[in-house]
């Protein structure tokens, strides 16, 4: 099992998480949003955010860390560290900071393994 | 009524042809197998000593380097090669293939004899390294040893493709199949036409529950090795297997071919000539003929046909060394000289070989040609996975596939990835996209 998968099952099994999206760059994303694995959207989630990185990064602005936005319905929050980026997906009363605390750890964990 | 003749047997009567001096006999066998089998490894040697005798160097280097490709671990391929490049004044080269058939381990001391000649050396000045090791101790069947000594041989000589493939054989003998992938992988990279490692995929994706790609994988291997020579010598290794060895294949004879071999078979000669076939040309194919005919033998015996057209075989227990009566070899070369004038004479000509055979950008545009879908599908996704391809040509078949609705919105996805894989993330969002809205405009 690839350490994205692993991420992914460990974010996954968070109190209040919806949906999680992890990938390596250079590498497909690996996640589901609502329970449906290997659906696209996972895939159009991390997508969407890398392209908004890529404009970011072509404006001058850096690297974009972290990115966040709430919906009516939904909070999304999406984390970058090193090679590794992670997009969390749960419902309007989550614990943010807590989640942003437990996906840190475990992206940094992942940069200083591989 | 066509009957017809196993491509190895026309090969053998070739090569005996050869050694006869019958430069035109053993001509239009060649040509009658390339014309079935463009890529035939043992008409593209016969083909090569042809030109080797006429003087055409350059010819039968490429000739033998496409057998090369096809079977890295053949020896004999390697030992004429090293006599060509020594005969071009390409001394470097000629040592390196040389050394390289010597490290395969030859068992035909003809074999043995070319490649110590151009080396100037003894046999036992022969250095035993890790290569060496390697082979004998598969031979031997203990995969532990080889894959051990193997594993160091590949860590020396990292661009030796025959190296690489027994140590993906040993990895294969031991189970380790992901490993043995792996390896075949960049096997396949290195020689894209390479039979042993195609065998070895095709048998670890029916292992996987692919056995549709597999096999067909497997059926692709026909086009190089028409008999599925090494395909039946890996997979008799294992106690049980998915796949299904297709037919043996034939080369359809006229009435008139058949009736000059037919004499032939009745009176049990074997295709050696009492002559060593040394003579002219180096090359010991009289224990080759021995060995062919045993291993036709034996494979007729096994896919239970008993065509009473095809040539009777002489076993090790029979005489091997008889005296061919002329009036035999005069029929053998005029049933070849029929099927080569005779219209219709040979199988359809082989498809183009342009592309190479087991590339897997090819395998999976033929599977689409052919409506396999599910197949194209999961052959698409080890494409896109597949990061040592050129992306360039991942990106224009995965577009090209998204041409075909029957594909499915998954295509898509699948084209999604791959950008993401290539850090083209608003490409990849596009294709998401369409993933998600393609089942939407099926049902319109």
């Amino acid at each position: 099992m690839s350490t994205a998968v692993d991420i992914h099952s460990n974010l996954r099994r968070m109190e209040g998480v919806t949906g999680t999206v992890v990938w390596r760059i250079g590498d497909a994303p690996v996640g589901d949003i609502g329970g449906v694995s290997e659906s696209p959207a996972a895939g159009l989630l991390a997508a969407g955010i890398g392209s908004m990185e890529h404009v970011v990064e072509t404006i001058g602005l850096g690297q974009i860390e972290e990115l966040w936005f709430v919906t009516e319905d939904a909070q999304c929050l999406a984390i970058r560290m090193g090679d590794w980026q992670a997009v969390l997906v749960g419902g309007i009363n989550i614990d943010i900071e807590t989640l942003r605390d437990r996906v840190t750890e475990m992206l940094s964990a992942a940069q200083d393994t591989f | 009524m066509n009957a017809e003749l196993r491509p190895s047997v026309i090969a053998v009567w070739g090569r005996d042809a050869l050694g006869r001096g019958d430069l035109e006999q053993a001509g239009r066998a060649a040509d009658l197998l390339l014309e079935a089998y463009s890529r035939y490894p043992r008409a593209l040697v016969l083909r090569a000593l042809l030109a080797e005798h006429k003087g055409d160097l350059e010819s039968a280097l490429d000739d033998l380097q496409v057998v090369t490709i096809a079977e890295p671990a053949n020896s004999e391929a390697r030992a004429i090669q090293a006599r060509l490049f020594l005969a071009s004044d390409d001394t470097d080269r000629a040592r390196g293939a040389a050394r390289q058939a010597l490290e395969l381990v030859p068992s035909d001391p003809a074999v043995l004899s070319i490649a110590l000649t151009v080396l100037n050396v003894d046999a036992d000045s022969l250095e035993v390294n890790a290569a060496v090791l390697a082979r004998v101790y598969m031979r031997l069947g203990w995969p532990e040893l080889a894959e051990r000594q193997a594993r160091i041989a590949v860590s020396e000589m990292p661009e030796r493709v025959d190296v690489r493939l027994t140590y993906a054989e040993a990895l294969w003998r031991l189970g380790r199949l992901s490993t043995c992938e792996t390896e075949c992988r960049v096997v396949t990279d290195q020689a894209e036409d390479c039979v042993r490692a195609a065998v070895m995929r095709a048998h670890i994706l029916s292992e996987r529950g692919r056995t549709a790609e597999g096999q067909d994988l497997l059926d692709r291997v026909g086009q190089i090795d028409p008999e599925f020579e090494e395909a039946r010598q890996l997979l008799a290794t294992l106690e049980v297997h998915r796949l299904v060895l297709p037919e043996l294949p034939s080369v359809k004879l006229s009435d008139d071919a058949l009736a000059g071999l037919g004499a032939a078979v009745e009176e049990g000669a074997s295709l050696q000539s009492e002559e060593s076939l040394d003579d002219s040309l180096g090359i010991d194919a009289s224990s080759k003929v021995a060995d062919l005919n045993e291993a036709a033998s034996e494979v007729k015996e096994e896919s239970g046909l008993h065509d009473p057209a095809s040539l009777r075989v002489a076993t090790r227990g029979e005489t091997i060394l008889q005296n061919r009566p002329t009036k035999d070899r005069a029929q053998l070369a005029k049933a070849v000289d029929n099927a080569t004038n005779s219209p219709g004479s040979s199988e359809p000509p082989a498809e183009d070989s342009a592309a190479t055979v087991f590339s897997i950008v090819v395998w999976a545009r033929d599977l689409i040609q052919r409506r396999q879908w599910h197949e194209a599908q999961r052959v698409l996704s080890d494409v896109a996975g597949d990061t040592a391809l050129n992306a360039d040509e991942v990106d224009v078949l995965l577009l090209e596939a998204t041409k075909h609705l029957e594909l499915g919105p998954e295509v898509w996805k699948i084209l999604g990835d791959h950008y993401m894989r290539t850090s083209r993330p608003q490409a990849a969002a596009d294709a998401y996209l369409k993933a998600t809205t393609a089942p939407d405009e099926h049902s319109e």
